[in-house]
């Protein structure tokens, strides 16, 4: 049998992982759902008597949908992976951890497995589920696809209750689909490395880091900039989707790094 | 089955807690490890459990390297700690969620482990009380039949029919091919039970040696007025209880406090008379 990675203690592995982080997981996407809810709720209740009578204005209900899905999806997964190798800051329950015998590499993969794989998925299915069953209440009022006149005199088809996950985002958006990787990585190490208030520590850790990143590149861009004209050509970094890649290539590298970070860390942990 | 050589660790910089320590374990042994508090036995059994990693010097069990925590070596170690922390699971589900990790496992041992312990296992094992928790977790490591089986002061926490009964299950369960090494600092607990003495002091092994070596070199024995060649004497009620050197090959019964203390207080003087290379260590 490998030292390093074996199939059967893997499944075996996730299975007994399940009894300390199951819990935690259940209670946590319990709560995502009764959020995600109540702000459904909360909007369509407040806005009800001018959706039943077709009222124009009241298209604008769901806007609060992207921010909330972003927002709340930051959090969840966040604390998950903040949550997850959590125990090893606690001497009574890192040793029973440690010496459960698994490999160190089966030991992170089923933390990516629980807190990347199964935290992103339940999260993304609580929350089309949820949209789904409102935006079908929604769409029960009249008809969702209407035909309307433009600016320009032309005639274009609107859906009025587009379900979240079926609306057309600026392709900008999906450069950014890193983001959840990357802090799963960062709150996976800050779980390893800190002893205790694992999730406090890491996010103040990691505001302290991007203020002081982004006052040094303000700074910089400035003493950069000053007295000078701006001038537009033709360049590779002309194009805004260029520097998405860019911003996005740097992304995976970063959380590359952190899962690699987190793997050493795990590797070196003493009690 | 355990090597240490020239074993340095320290929490701290200026703080050394092992300096060059050499040791060797065998199978086939119960070890009892002592030391007054601080000296590091919980340190030295992380050091073999891969817990902690040590600043220098090389540590090898079973032929691996701990610090490397391969799962071949890890289940053939059943690590009882002085505290853990147990699920809010009832026993069926532990078992169900760890037994596969260990290969030898025995089911039914552990079953009968239980009910000698008379644990109940229909409770959930976060709501036992600490000593229930505890022998539920030295019948789980018993029962993983692993070659070495550490333990850091088990007998904390248990009554004293519980210590009766883990002295008993503790005598039944070593074989020729395991090694049970058991820290602590209740000396009592011990008797009777183990059969090799390792004592730690300023940073090394001051002793380590078979019991019967010990009482083949030394004879402890209950004295009213103190004689010559006595070794080491504390008073006690209507004499002195006292080690002296057993020339004329009696036999007597081990004491490990006078013992333990004997060592601290005449370090060189005890341990050159009990001097078998293959155990001791010149001082």
């Amino acid at each position: 049998m490998s030292n390093l990675f074996n199939t059967t203690r893997f499944f075996a592995l996730i299975r007994r992982q399940w009894i300390g982080f199951g819990r935690i997981y259940l209670m946590s996407i319990g709560v995502i759902a009764g959020i995600i809810f109540c702000f459904y709720a909360f909007n369509i209740g407040a806005n009800y008597n001018d959706i039943k009578n077709e009222s124009i204005q009241i298209y604008s209900v769901l806007n609060f949908r992207s921010p909330l899905f972003c927002v709340l999806g930051m959090f969840f997964v966040t604390v998950i992976s903040s949550s997850y190798f959590s125990d090893l800051g606690s001497k009574t329950k890192a040793i029973f951890e440690l010496m459960i015998p698994a490999s160190r590499l089966e030991k992170f993969l089923v933390g990516i497995f629980y807190t990347v794989v199964v935290s992103i998925s339940s999260y993304l299915l609580i929350y089309y589920l949820i949209d789904l069953a409102f935006v079908s209440y929604l769409r029960g009022f009249g008809p969702a696809i209407r035909t309307e006149v433009n600016s320009l005199g032309e005639q274009v088809t609107v859906e009025f209750w587009p379900y979240y996950f079926s609306v057309d985002y600026p392709r900008g958006v999906f450069y950014l689909c890193f983001l959840p990787f990357l802090l799963n990585g960062v709150f996976l190490l800050g779980g390893i490395v800190f002893k205790n208030y694992q999730y406090i520590k890491t996010a103040i850790s990691l505001v302290l880091y991007c203020v002081t990143w982004i006052c040094f590149f303000v700074y910089l861009m400035k003493t950069q900039t000053e007295n000078t004209v701006q001038r537009m050509d033709d360049n590779y970094w002309s194009d805004v989707y260029h520097i998405f890649g860019l911003i996005t290539v740097a992304g995976i590298v970063l959380t590359v790094i952190f899962w690699g970070l987190a793997f050493l860390r795990l590797k070196e942990k003493e009690i | 089955m355990i090597t240490i050589q020239n074993l340095n660790f320290s929490y701290s910089k200026s703080t050394p807690l092992f300096l060059h320590m050499d040791l060797t374990l065998k199978q086939g042994h119960i070890y009892g490890l002592l030391g007054k508090n601080g000296a590091g036995k919980s340190t030295l059994l992380k050091n073999m459990a891969g817990l902690v990693f040590p600043v220098s010097g090389h540590v090898e069990v079973l032929g691996h390297n701990p610090n490397r925590r391969e799962p071949s070596l890890l289940r053939e170690i059943s690590f009882i700690p002085e505290e853990f922390y147990l699920p809010a699971v009832k026993s069926e589900q532990f078992l169900k969620a760890n037994v596969g990790f260990y290969p030898n496992f025995d089911q039914e041992y552990f079953y009968r482990l239980i009910n000698e312990f008379e644990i109940p296992v229909e409770q959930k094992l976060a709501e036992m009380s600490y000593g229930q928790k505890k022998k539920y977790i030295i019948s789980f490591g018993l029962a993983s039949n692993t070659k070495i089986i550490i333990m850091d002061e088990p007998t904390n926490g248990l009554d004293i029919p519980s210590k009766a009964q883990f002295r008993k299950i503790m005598a039944s369960a070593i074989t020729d091919d395991r090694c049970v090494i058991i820290s602590t600092h209740q000396v009592r607990d011990l008797d009777n039970l183990i059969d090799a003495v390792i004592l730690l002091d300023e940073h090394k092994v001051a002793l380590n040696a078979p019991i019967n070596l010990i009482t083949d070199k030394l004879c402890f024995k209950k004295m009213k007025e103190l004689s010559f060649d006595v070794l080491h004497a504390e008073e006690a009620l209507g004499g002195f209880n006292a080690i002296l050197p057993n020339t004329l090959g009696e036999d007597s019964k081990l004491d490990l406090e006078l013992l333990f203390n004997a060592v601290l207080l005449q370090k060189e003087k005890i341990t050159n008379l009990i001097k078998v290379d293959e155990y001791v260590k010149p001082i």
